[in-house]
């Protein structure tokens, strides 16, 4: 069995290697972006499963990451992750709106990272 | 045209009133020739009783009285001349029948023209006034259309802004200082939007900014306290630091949230709130302090209603009174969490046996910033803005908080939430 493929994005390097690493550690095979228009380009490079991706990224943010995730059919219906540090609440409402399943504050705990992206494959 | 209304309001009313001017001239005029009439028909009937009396008593001293009724009449003198160099003749008679006949006739004459005045000015004065009405008509509906209605849209616009509804903008219609008005407005109602719209990105900024780091340093920490050959010592370490990492993030958190409440920027969320469920996480949450504090910490529940409310917000308001009677509380002491139902509002008392608060800092409580002496001398940590962020989301939430503290005892502090309120408020 291959192991899922996760595209992650954030800007922030200890962050990335943080989910990684712990995303590795999973199970899970990781394609890493930088900012909005890598993810893009990754997702464009190889077929990806799921998605993690932080709302304020350079180039593109998350939000429009997600929307044309959502607007290509190969990644149009795969779980995707939003991760945002902001503090205003309407961030969460915006994430959904773009269309992303789930939302999470940052900092985030890896640990409920994985177990939120376990739930939304299941 | 001038786009100048007070230029067109004073040419208007100079229209207005010039008409009216010219109404009342034309029967005042009117008014003078009657009254000129009249006395010419009076000098008639006193100059024909004179001629009567001359005609009886033929004297030279009537003729002098009869002339000097007649001095202004040059032709009527010549006829009084020539009657006294024939007094007493047949002629005399005649002289007299004529003086009375020209007298009747220019009085009369007199008359029918103030009578023909007097028509002309009343067809005048009904055309002025009913020029005057549709003027004023005029001048009212154009007041109405253009000055009033416009102002009046742009004065319920101004109060939707007030009610934090930045997108209005009115129509730039009516007229002059309306039309100003309208832009100026609506120029006022951009740049509101435009500086709302910086501040949300100046507090996505700074929040994104503190937050990145912590992310990092609660993640890592996260990681390696999972492994389990992490020596008891190195474990005990990290444990300071990420219960430090949680402070500091607490702190951040709270900053921002009351730099936030400053702005105006306050959003609730429209939840139902079960509190009994909120307030039983929050203990939930703080029992691990509570141990770790020695304190004991006792729940007290009791079913109250749901609410329409923002549930986050009201837990983050438990939870700052719990972890403020925790901090307070000497090992041993006791924290009670009550909840009850009053009829319209659910009611919720955290109650510790710590030290107290003196009575004059107690007003101060509830100002952002403002630390206890007992927090400050026992090294207490804390910013001062647990209770501060306790007030404004009690009070955005059409509630009451109060205090209740003797030094040395212990602490109350009393949340009223009412089930219904008016949302608008902070909607």
């Amino acid at each position: 069995v291959s192991r899922p493929v996760v595209l992650v994005a954030d800007d922030d390097e200890d962050i990335l290697a943080l989910l990684v690493l712990r995303l590795e550690r999973a199970g899970y095979e990781v394609v890493v972006a930088h900012d909005g228009r890598e993810a893009l380009a990754a997702a464009e490079a190889q077929p990806i499963d799921l998605a993690v991706i932080d709302v304020m990224m350079p180039e593109l943010d998350g939000h429009e990451v997600v929307r044309r995730l959502r607007a290509r059919p190969a990644t149009a219906g795969i779980p995707i992750l939003v991760l945002t540090a902001a503090a205003q609440e309407h961030v969460a409402e915006a994430s959904a709106a773009a269309g992303a399943d789930a939302h999470m504050r940052k900092p985030f705990s890896p640990k409920e990272l994985v177990a939120r992206l376990e739930e939304l494959r299941a | 045209v001038s786009r100048n209304l007070i230029t067109r309001m004073g040419i208007a009313s100079g229209v207005v009133a010039a008409l009216v001017a010219a109404v009342f001239l034309v029967l005042v005029t009117a008014v003078q020739d009657q009254q000129d009439a009249t006395a010419s028909a009076r000098h008639a009937q006193t100059v024909i009783a004179g001629a009567n009396a001359t005609r009886q008593h033929p004297t030279p001293a009537a003729v002098e009285r009869l002339a000097e009724l007649v001095k202004d009449d040059p032709v009527q003198s010549g006829r009084v001349t020539r009657l006294a160099s024939v007094l007493g003749s047949p002629l005399a008679g005649r002289l007299l029948d004529a003086i009375t006949v020209s007298e009747q006739a220019t009085s009369e004459n007199r008359s029918d023209l103030a009578q023909d005045k007097a028509d002309l000015a009343t067809t005048l004065a009904i055309g002025g006034l009913i020029g005057s009405v549709a003027l004023i008509a005029l001048l009212a509906s154009y007041l109405i259309r253009f000055i009033v209605l416009p102002v009046r849209r742009t004065a319920r616009a101004a109060r939707r802004i007030a009610t934090g509804d930045l997108t209005v903008r009115v129509p730039e219609e009516g007229d002059a200082e309306p039309i100003e008005l309208a832009q100026a407005f609506n120029a006022m109602a951009d740049s509101l939007q435009e500086s709302e719209r910086l501040k949300d990105e100046f507090f996505a900024l700074v929040s994104h900014e503190l937050r990145t780091p912590l992310t990092s340093i609660i993640g890592y920490l996260e990681l390696v306290l999972d492994d389990e050959e992490l020596s008891e010592e190195a474990r005990r370490f990290l444990e300071v630091v990420e219960r430090n990492a949680q402070r500091l993030l607490r702190l951040v958190g709270d900053m921002l949230f009351l730099a936030q409440v400053e702005a105006g920027r306050l959003s609730l969320e429209s939840t139902d709130v079960d509190l009994e469920r909120v307030t039983a996480d929050a203990v939930e949450a703080a029992r691990p302090a509570a141990e770790r504090a020695g304190v004991n910490l006792a729940l007290h529940g009791a079913p109250v209603r749901t609410f329409n409310g923002d549930r986050d917000r009201c837990g983050q308001m438990i939870d700052n009174l719990i972890s403020n009677a925790l901090k307070f509380t000497p090992p041993d002491g006791r924290v009670d969490v009550r909840l009850s139902d009053a009829g319209d509002r659910a009611i919720l008392e955290v109650t510790d046996t710590g030290s107290g608060i003196p009575d004059a800092e107690q007003a101060r409580l509830f100002e952002r910033f403002f630390r206890a002496s007992s927090a400050t001398s026992a090294a207490i940590p804390g910013a001062g803005l647990g209770l501060a962020i306790v007030k404004t989301i009690v009070e955005a939430h059409g509630g009451r908080v109060a205090l209740a503290s003797r030094e040395g005892e212990g602490t109350t502090v009393r949340v009223e939430l009412p089930y219904e309120r008016a949302l608008a408020a902070v909607a």
